[in-house]
């Protein structure tokens, strides 16, 4: 046996430390590293809809790797817990896992872009082009749909040719089976950020479409920008146009907004926002769900309301909300002119705001020049992703709360951050 | 059976032994490379921030300013360290080579004398195998030691208040090399270790092709290899060949090269039994 003695020693030495070491490193990450809900007013429950991809990252430790979550129906669930071969397929947007898992065989080669999805009770309805499947298709106005019927499982697909453009991209489909109202945007240098409006059938499909919006020739702009909607079964399509306050060097577009319009999918009409004053200082917010359109008028502290009636053209004033901090919801969350109300939603009647992390010390602490004061600020504002949730009925704060790493010590540097959020009437 | 585990354990013993030296070697080296670095890195920091304290009359926060603090990151990011890493990857990348040919050069063909014993040739195959991942995992796992006591050592240099908060594990996952080596992130580790040990497989095959039929064996080791890399890329077109980028799952990609690489890995040992027992030439 003892001629076995430095074979075994070498194998027990090897195995030992490669096991002790990675049993080590797991623990202490576990310790350390931990998300929490901390309500400051109103049920957790009320973030139920909610769902997000966050990364905690220990920014003391300059480039160590973060640990990426998922906050789901009230869950945070790390990444690195899930079993191997789902952190695999794992996608960082919640939706197209939840797709991936129901329908992994509807979702087989079909893109995983979020805004090439329209959910509803009955059906998942995909709306890409050839481009978004296949990286070497250019010029392309092939729009391939792709309807699922979720009870039966029964697939229907449809090949369209877009007129109008080449080179597009769906940004989004709104659905009123068996309606699809399909918005895309032209990338084509000739065209600058081109948008159109296609209506189909699915009862009645066809090969070719027109556009049944222009939208550069109807508003005569390049700019326009869509409200970022959730709810892809609303009747109206909210967009604004934007004016050019200003142009650098480098032709680069300063833009600020213009006038605010709603696309109804039923008629096919659009109609201006009555009394949004394009010379007031304050930004509108327009939002739509189902049959309801809701537009705000931003001041700061609060947001006052009123409910647009698209029919007879007229505003209701239904109050005015007490905002949780002066930009929350109304801060950029993607960095798309494209889109505007990024950072709110209106589901089931309530609105939903969200602000990465605000400090009411920013501003002074900007001007600070104390580098380790304006880290903390930094540090404060990165890591505290805010909610509020708003009934629309009462216009009550039903929900106020932030995310929080739980780590107890205040001078860690901990940061957190979510790269994606959304919500979703439907789980899993 | 029982017989041909304990041929294969006094193999591997043997084939140990004949490591030894080369392995010690390469420890040894690993350590002594390190422990300067764990020494010298943290003594140029001290001295420079000594040297700007007394050059422009700065107090010790100022000169902390200026170089910012030390970090066990800053040590373990050194040639120190990786190169023994390069040495000890390149030196077993050697060693799978020499472990072959050795038998057959020298002053008496050793050779001979192993394929005569009465035991399954393929032991000699695995005996080889086993003993180069043992030095491979002895050196990982030296380097892993190493790391926690050049920690201790690196802070008990360092004035406590020019010292950064890293912990010795932080600074590990923060240098992407050790992503690879160190079981960091186990899945990388396992992929690397598998394609490295395929890698190994198809490289003992490759040598015994040329030693069964020399300038042919060469030829036919450089298709073999050739193809063996082909079959082993090709899930990474399929994509394209479908022109769809979501028709396969990537776990569905991650099986299929995992089919793959055990088809090669098990190609590659039947081809190599095959030589061993019917075509190996002394």
């Amino acid at each position: 046996m003892t001629k076995y003695t430095k074979l075994v020693s070498l194998i027990a030495f090897g195995v030992l430390t490669l096991s002790g070491y990675t049993f080590y490193q797991q623990t202490t990450q576990a310790e350390k590293l931990s998300v929490e809900l901390v309500s400051e007013e109103g049920e957790p429950d009320a973030l139920d809809n909610l769902y997000f991809v966050g990364q905690v990252i220990n920014m003391s430790a300059n480039f160590n790797r973060g640990q990426t979550f998922e906050y789901s129906e009230g869950n945070i669930t790390f990444i690195d817990n899930l079993p191997f071969l789902e952190r695999v397929d794992y996608h960082f947007t919640r939706n197209m896992n939840r797709y991936t898992d129901d329908y992994r065989s509807f979702m087989r080669g079909k893109s995983r872009q979020p805004s090439n999805f329209a959910e509803t009770e009955e059906h998942l309805v995909y709306t890409g082009m050839k481009s978004d499947v296949n990286w070497r298709v250019f010029n392309d106005n092939n729009l391939t749909i792709s309807v699922l019927d979720k009870e039966t499982t029964e697939e229907q697909d449809y090949e369209v040719v877009l007129n109008g453009g080449s080179n597009q991209s769906v940004t989004s489909t709104y659905v009123n089976y068996p309606s699809l109202t399909v918005v895309t945007q032209v990338l084509d240098d000739n065209i600058l950020n081109n948008w159109f409006i296609y209506e189909f059938n699915l009862e009645e499909p066809q090969e070719e479409l027109e556009p049944a919006v222009n939208f550069g020739s109807e508003f005569n702009t390049e700019h326009i920008s869509f409200a970022s909607n959730e709810d892809k079964t609303a009747r109206f399509i909210p967009f604004r146009t934007m004016n050019v306050a200003s142009t650098d060097e480098y032709g680069h577009a300063d833009l600020i907004p213009g006038d605010y319009y709603a696309y109804d999918t039923q008629s096919g009409e659009i109609k201006a926002a009555p009394e949004t004053d394009e010379d007031d200082e304050n930004e509108y917010i327009v939002l739509s769900e189902e049959n309801t359109l809701l537009i705000g008028r931003d001041l700061g502290d609060s947001i006052e309301w009123s409910r647009w009636d698209f029919d007879e053209e007229s505003l209701s004033d239904i109050g005015a909300s007490e905002m949780d901090t002066p930009t929350i919801g109304r801060g950029r969350v993607h960095y798309y002119d494209s889109l505007f109300n990024q950072g709110l939603q209106l589901i089931d009647g309530h609105l939903y705001a969200f602000e990465e992390g605000y400090s009411d010390d920013v501003s002074r602490s900007m001007n600070d020049d104390d580098y380790q004061n304006l880290d903390d600020v930094y540090h404060e504002r990165m890591s505290r992703p805010q909610f509020q949730v708003i009934d629309m009925d009462t216009i009550d704060t039903v929900f106020s709360g932030y995310f929080t790493h739980g780590q107890e010590d205040e001078s860690s540097n901990i940061n957190l951050t979510l790269f994606d959020y959304g919500y979703s009437k439907f789980s899993n | 059976m029982k017989k041909n585990i304990k041929a294969l354990l006094d193999l591997t013993t043997f084939e140990l032994d004949r490591l030894s030296k080369f392995l010690y070697t390469l420890l040894g080296v690993t350590l002594l490379a390190n422990l300067i670095g764990y020494i010298r890195t943290p003594m140029q920091y001290i001295s420079r921030m000594n040297e700007f304290m007394s050059t422009q009359s700065a107090t010790s926060q100022q000169a902390l300013e200026n170089f910012g603090s030390f970090s066990f990151y800053h040590a373990i990011n050194t040639m120190w360290i990786s190169g023994p890493i390069a040495l000890g990857i390149s030196g077993f990348l050697f060693y799978a080579v020499f472990i072959w040919y050795r038998e057959w050069f020298g002053k008496n063909t050793f050779a001979y004398r192993l394929l005569m014993l009465p035991i399954p040739r393929m032991t000699l195959f695995f005996s080889k195998l086993i003993v180069i991942y043992i030095g491979i995992f002895s050196l990982i796992a030296t380097q892993i030691i190493s790391f926690f006591v050049g920690f201790q050592l690196v802070s008990a240099i360092m004035p406590s208040e020019w010292l950064a908060g890293t912990t010795a594990l932080e600074a590990i996952q923060m240098n992407p090399l050790f992503m690879y080596i160190i079981p960091v992130d186990t899945l990388y580790f396992m992929v690397i270790n598998g394609i490295g040990l395929v890698f190994i497989i198809v490289l003992f095959t490759l040598i015994l092709m040329e030693r069964s039929f020399a300038l042919k064996g060469i030829v036919l080791g450089i298709i073999y290899a050739g193809a063996a890399l082909a079959l082993a890329v090709s899930p990474f077109f399929i994509d394209s060949i479908l022109q769809n980028y979501y028709m396969l799952y990537a776990s569905e990609i991650l099986l299929i090269i995992i089919g793959i690489m055990t088809l090669i890995a098990v190609t590659s040992l039947l081809v190599s039994r095959h030589l061993l027992t019917k075509k190996i030439t002394i």
